[in-house]
């Protein structure tokens, strides 16, 4: 068993493998160069900026003000030709050195900042995804099973919840539960004036603000997959072979395992998808909630004119759903019988 | 087909829907008031006899701006919608049609940009300009949201390359991009149609997201910029309870996608018969 | 009924993910009274929220292995 394992995999799934780990390393490329360019067609020079706002803005073009500028131009290597610059960066991109923040957070560097906020934004991607993924395709199986008026009222009720759009949801609920009820905060990532510490009490109090964003996503995604799943094992009942096997005797429970089996493998496709959209869509939430991920940091850094957090931030997140994405891809080839035993159509 | 359309239950109430709110965005305008209208005497009322959807905190009517703000959001999402339809029946159809290195091409350029996170993206492209009109914000949508329709699009084709009167054109020695014009695309066109239905229902979403982030059309009432303005000229807006300003944006936009989603379910069910007893 | 190797590996691996979690509350509790047995000098909110991530991703495990 393992000898043959090990020769499929010589075969069919490393080629797959492989195919997959160029594809994602040409997206990372045009990423990245795609940022490089997007930096050196902003409108007017970035030391123009420095010096402007060192300088409260006083009348430039003086001498001593073109030396300055002259000097940092050659500091900054912003004088070389456009290739070089793009060469440099390429350098520094392996080397992580993703520059100093400015202005926001001068001289700390943008990679510890980076690192420092995206424990939160996935602790809501990650979770989202996986528990949403598990929870809707159930409904929805569920649904699919018992058919007729149940099934159709949960169809409606998961395409709504589907379509809500985030930011505003996240809206509603915080007026709802915030406002009104009172029962979870609106705002940030702990009480105002809390300490972090090892204690309980803080883990609660952030879990307590970690709630209304979480519990926003998760109804909008599980919608989402209860809608996909029903209608995947519907068709899969549609097929003949579950009433036939109903009718032979097979007991439910049994049936309903290999109807969703075959269901869920177009499913684990739309996974890629949804982490996407699920990533942009924890950003915008953290701006609204206060809870400071990476879709935050944009968020001010945009606000301040900080472009080395900006193109940072951003290189980052495409490394993050690069790595999703493919991580993903590799998951459904193992548990796509197909890819994994190498069987040609 | 069209007939086939109609009796598709999903499809017609879908459309009846959009319709209706189309209607609202397109005559509400004319019979409302003028909804950037400040009423100092009557600021942040909730609903009454005068004011059917209440005041926001600067007094001015929500019911105005809701019908203001469905016109202009719609007029966002169609303009995505129509140049990212034509962009992916560019992408999708042509290097579909013609195969092999075309489609290779299309295709590949198609799965890269997919991958790209959109609303990150939309927010620093919104950061290099400063004034934004409805069309700038349309324009920029269309060209993060092709890839999508551009896949559908591209299977259609395919599968509608294989038929007889595509062998017929090409027989008679028609080039290919006019065979796609002539002959496949009037074919997909209910297709084609639902793609940019769908484009602009997205169009119109993803304009609400960036104008609540405060990245949208500058000087334009859209629903996204009423939530915006609503959580930020609050002060402690969900307090004080406005939610007569905020919550009526987002129930035309859940509806209107709603809608959009179960037109193209209805119309799935009639590309692909397999699905369509439920 | 002898259960396959690798499920085995999936459910030990699932249920160290959950425990990891227990145990950090328990931790934090027992800091929270003072009682607690030794400093952690790493960062108390990073190492909750990754401490919940790989909860999630245990539970997620178990699910799948359940089945």
């Amino acid at each position: 068993m393992r000898r043959r394992t090990r020769d499929l995999l010589h075969n069919r799934f490393a080629a797959f493998v492989a195919k997959k780990v160029v594809f994602y390393l040409i997206v990372a490329f045009v990423a990245m160069t795609f940022v490089f360019f997007i930096t050196h067609l902003m409108p007017g020079n970035p030391v123009d900026r420095m010096i402007a706002s060192l300088t409260s803005g006083g009348p430039g073009g003086g001498q001593t003000y073109l030396k300055l500028k002259a000097q940092l131009m050659d500091y900054f290597g912003l004088n070389k030709p456009l290739f070089e610059q793009y060469l440099i960066f390429w350098r520094e991109l392996f080397t992580l050195n993703l520059g100093p923040s400015y202005p926001i957070n001068y001289p700390q560097s943008v990679l510890s900042i980076i690192i420092l906020r995206l424990p939160y934004t996935l602790a809501i991607v990650i979770p989202v995804l996986l528990l949403s993924f598990f929870l809707g395709n159930w409904i929805g199986a569920k649904a699919a099973y018992a058919g007729g008026k149940r099934s159709e009222l949960v169809y409606f009720f998961s395409v709504f919840s589907n379509r809500l759009p985030s930011f505003w949801f996240g809206m509603v609920l915080v007026f709802v539960f915030a406002g009104v009820l009172k029962i979870f905060p609106g705002y940030g990532l702990a009480s105002l004036g809390t300490m972090s510490s090892w204690k309980l009490s803080y883990f609660l109090d952030v879990l307590e603000h970690y709630s209304l964003p979480f519990i926003t996503l998760f109804i909008i995604y599980v919608g989402g997959w209860a809608t996909g799943m029903r209608s995947m094992v519907t068709h899969e009942m549609d097929s003949g072979y579950v009433r036939y096997s109903e009718q032979l005797g097979f007991r439910k429970n049994k049936l309903m395992s290999y109807a969703e089996r075959n269901a869920i493998l177009p499913q684990v496709t739309g996974l890629n998808l949804q982490l996407n959209a699920l990533i942009g869509e924890t950003a915008i939430l953290e701006i609204i909630f206060g809870w400071p991920g990476i879709g935050k940091m944009m968020f001010d850094a945009v606000g301040a004119d900080d472009y080395m957090l900006i193109f940072g931030g951003f290189m980052v997140i495409m490394v993050v759903v690069i790595l999703g994405n493919f991580l993903i891809d590799i998951l459904y080839g193992f548990i796509d019988p197909r890819i994994r035993t190498g069987g040609r159509q | 087909m069209s007939e086939t359309l109609l009796r598709s239950k999903k499809f017609i109430v879908g459309l009846a829907i959009v319709i209706a709110i189309a209607m609202i965005g397109i005559i509400g305008p004319y019979l409302t008031r003028d909804p950037l209208k400040e009423n100092w005497n009557a600021v942040a009322q909730p609903p009454d006899s005068d004011y059917l959807l209440g005041t926001t905190v600067l007094g001015e009517d929500v019911l105005a701006q809701l019908c203001t703000g469905i016109r202009n959001s719609l007029e966002v999402g169609v303009l995505a919608g129509g140049l990212g339809t034509l962009i992916a029946v560019l992408f999708g159809a042509l290097g579909a049609y013609k195969g092999g290195w075309a489609d290779e091409i299309s295709s590949f350029v198609t799965n890269v940009m997919i991958v790209f996170p959109m609303i990150p993206l939309l927010l620093i492209v919104s950061e290099l300009t400063q004034q934004r009109s409805l069309m700038l914000v349309g324009l920029l949508i269309a060209l993060f949201y092709w890839p999508w329709a551009a896949r559908s699009i591209r299977s259609q084709v395919l599968s509608l390359r294989e038929r007889e009167f595509v062998d017929l054109a090409r027989l008679s020695g028609m080039r290919d991009a006019t065979t796609v014009v002539t002959e496949v695309l009037p074919n997909m066109l209910a297709y084609i149609i639902m793609v940019f239905i769908l484009l602009a229902g997205g169009g119109m979403l993803a304009e609400a997201g960036i104008s609540m982030l405060g990245v949208g059309p500058s000087n334009s009432v859209t629903l996204g910029q009423m939530l915006f303005h609503a959580m930020n000229e609050t002060i402690t807006p969900y307090w004080w309870g406005v939610w007569w300003w905020f919550i009526p944006p987002g129930i035309v936009l859940t509806f209107f996608l709603s809608a959009v989603f179960v037109m193209h379910a209805g119309m799935n069910e009639l590309f692909n018969p397999r699905l369509r007893r439920e | 009924m002898k259960v396959p190797k690798r499920k085995l590996v999936f459910l030990a691996i699932g249920s160290l993910l959950i425990l990891q979690f227990v145990l950090l509350l328990v931790y934090s509790y027992l800091y929270e009274i003072n009682q607690a047995p030794f400093q952690i000098n790493y960062d108390p909110l990073t190492a909750f929220l990754i401490s919940w991530i790989l909860f999630c991703i245990g539970i997620v495990i178990l699910i799948t292995m359940g089945r």
